[in-house]
């Protein structure tokens, strides 16, 4: 049996896209409801965004991946209205997660890149009793 | 010539941290920023140059996104570690957000799959800009270092404050995990050796009392000491920059650890003197005219300077740390530089201390009284035999009856009379005053605190002292002395508020009167 660590500030979360599922919730519908104004207007629904080439930002690598993440990695999250001082904790959290590609992070790096609150805060939350938009502690396979 | 870009990054990544952490490996001992700093340019210049050369070989462009590639072409993937790759194929972009672009399939070398890049993507990206990096470092790695040395110091600085893996002391950096063990046993006898010798000890003194064993570096060990004494309160490092020397906080005197209130004087404006004024200004070496910069008015070297006392330092049992008594010291970094003072006349050696942002000398309150010093007395201060040392002498001369003036406070008021009193030193006349009652001077201090500004402090003196002469002429010199009894002051505050009165006007070599309206 594996030992039980108690999560700090280095743990990581990401979005389980299962939870969506079990909650009867839809992950692209709520990605969708994150894209900017002009995004928007390109997928008017979540079903008019497929597959699309998304150019690395570092290496100019071409992968081809699902158009909702690209246009809010790479477009809507770099636009100051996507997290804002007046945005909610949890909803600051899940966009900062989406535009990272859900590649997971942990209470020092969300807290790094969303600048609110302070890691201690975030984890708090991130542990607290509900959880919010399906972000939970990424355990490696 | 490389970019500035490629100078710039030097001491920033991560790669840097490594390097830095496997030259104090490989070293096995301290180094500082700067040497540091100069490995890290000498090694990225060579890996550059390495690198340039591999690419020269190789003879295949760069890729960048922007450019157009046909199939069959060879190319350079600076951000894949510069591997080599080849176009297989090439193929219109799919993303209705972007404009149109290709996308090229390259083979890259020693991958079984073919991976895509962009190609005629014209949006911003880093690949886009131009690399002069790449195209030549002209500049020899000790000419890097003298040009971009300070830039990449900086920048490392940032990163190993930051990495735990390092620990600094002073400007020397070490890896945590190659410091040698200390103690507390060890601390512990170096408490003794230092209290024991009642001096500041060099850590080397320190080490040869420690038996450790032969197989620590000295220089590790040295280290290490100094890390764990100047992580223990007990301990402080008193000695010149790159010279540690420890002493006891506890046997330190109480006027060097804080600095006396008697000392403290308000921030004043800078002001331009009359040209007679100015001259008496420069006279009179007080910190109280550095307003806490002591660093924009550096000193000519010296091997002596006289100083003028004022009852402030009298009381304080201190000195005035000016730039110029300043340069008669080593350079120290450190809240206290402890030397020795040697009096030139008895060759009686005792302990002082230079405090660095007090600007003042501590240590001598046991020598102005033995000489029954009177503000105004005459004391000069000469370099001595060794960097540590300082000659104190304060003009002795046979002690006869003077008639000079004497400070009273009378109801919290300073008031002077002319008396005959035994002085045994050598004085300047203008600011030779005894003291005749301090604890009247302090209640009249207090009043003064509470109620006056210095200009009408002046023109409430003045009398007192005009009454002395037969003239009615009081020397500013006089003045700056009398108020500094009852309010720290500095000569340029004290003559710049004798400019200003109303009360009073100038009579010409440095001597004011007061004006007929105010009489």
């Amino acid at each position: 049996m594996s030992p039980v660590i108690r999560p700090d500030i280095k743990t990581l979360f990401h979005i389980d896209p299962t939870w969506f599922e079990k909650n009867g919730r839809d992950l692209r519908e709520e990605m969708h409801a994150a894209l900017c104004d002009e995004c928007r207007a390109l997928y008017p629904t979540p079903d008019d965004a497929r597959v699309v080439d998304r150019v690395h930002p570092l290496t100019a690598q071409v992968t081809r991946v699902d158009a909702l993440w690209e246009c809010l990695a790479d477009h809507c999250a770099r636009r100051p209205e996507f997290i804002t001082p007046a945005t909610p904790l949890t909803t600051a959290i899940f966009r900062a997660l989406l535009a990272n590609g859900n590649t997971p992070l942990s209470s020092e790096q969300l807290h790094k890149r969303i600048r609110k609150s302070n890691p201690a805060g975030i984890l708090r939350v991130l542990l607290g009793t509900e959880i919010e938009n399906g972000v939970m502690p990424f355990e490696e396979s | 010539m490389a970019s500035s870009d490629f100078w710039s990054a030097i001491g920033t990544t991560a790669a840097d941290s490594e390097r830095a952490y496997a030259f104090l490996l490989e070293r096995g001992d301290a180094a500082s920023s700067r040497e540091i700093a100069a490995h890290l340019i000498e090694w990225r210049v060579r890996e550059e140059q390495k690198r340039l050369a591999e690419a020269a070989a190789r003879r295949a462009p760069i890729y960048q996104p922007k450019a157009t590639y046909p199939v069959g072409q060879h190319l350079i993937f600076s951000e894949l570690d510069h591997r080599e790759g080849v176009v297989t194929q090439v193929r219109a972009s799919d993303n209705a957000r972007l404009a149109p672009f290709q996308v090229i399939a390259v083979q890259l070398e020693g991958e079984t799959a073919p991976r895509e890049f962009a190609m005629e993507y014209t949006a911003p990206h880093p690949l886009n800009a131009e690399r002069e990096g790449l195209t030549e470092i002209t500049l020899r790695p000790e000419e890097a270092i003298a040009k971009y040395g300070e830039t990449v110091r900086t920048a490392l600085l940032q990163r190993l404050n930051a990495d735990k893996e390092f620990v600094r002391l002073d400007d020397g950096w070490f890896l945590r995990g190659l410091l040698p063990e200390i103690h507390a046993g060890y601390l512990n006898l170096a408490e003794a050796a230092i209290e024991q010798s009642n001096d500041a000890l060099r850590t080397a003194d320190l080490l040869k009392i420690f038996e450790f064993p032969d197989t620590i570096k000295r220089t590790a060990a040295a280290f290490a000491l100094n890390v764990a004494l100047s992580n223990d309160g007990r301990f402080e490092d008193v000695g010149p920059s790159n010279n540690p020397r420890w002493f006891l906080t506890r046997l330190e005197p109480a006027e060097a650890r804080e600095r006396p209130k008697i000392l403290e004087v308000a921030p004043t404006r800078q002001f331009t003197l009359p040209g007679e004024l100015q001259t008496i200004a420069t006279e009179l070496q007080d910190e109280a005219d550095l307003n806490g910069d002591a660093n924009g008015a550096p000193a000519p070297p010296r091997d002596e300077i006289t100083l003028i006392l004022t009852y402030p330092h009298r009381r304080a049992g201190t000195l005035p740390l000016t730039p110029a008594v300043r340069a008669l010291l080593p350079q120290f970094e450190h809240p206290r530089l402890r030397f020795h003072f040697v009096d030139a006349t008895t060759q009686e050696k005792f302990a002082g201390y230079a405090i660095k942002d007090g600007y003042y000398i501590a240590g001598l309150p046991n020598w102005f009284n033995a000489r029954k010093l009177s503000p105004g007395a005459y004391i000069t201060l000469k370099r001595g035999s060794d960097p540590l040392t300082v000659l104190i002498e304060h003009q002795a001369q046979r002690e006869r009856g003077l008639w000079v003036r004497v400070a009273r406070g009378v109801n919290g008021q300073l008031t002077f009379a002319q008396e005959k009193r035994p002085i045994a030193h050598k004085s300047d006349e203008e600011m030779l005053i005894v003291i005749g009652d301090p604890v009247g001077l302090e209640a009249a201090a207090q009043k003064a605190h509470e109620h006056h500004s210095l200009a009408t402090l002046l023109e409430e003196i003045f009398p007192e002292l005009a009454k002395l002469s037969g003239a009615g002429r009081v020397h500013a010199k006089t003045l700056y002395s009398a108020v500094n009894l009852i309010r720290r002051a500095g000569p340029r505050a004290v003559l710049h508020a004798l400019t200003e009165s109303r009360a009073l006007s100038s009579a010409g070599g440095g001597y004011f009167v007061l004006n007929e309206t105010h009489r």
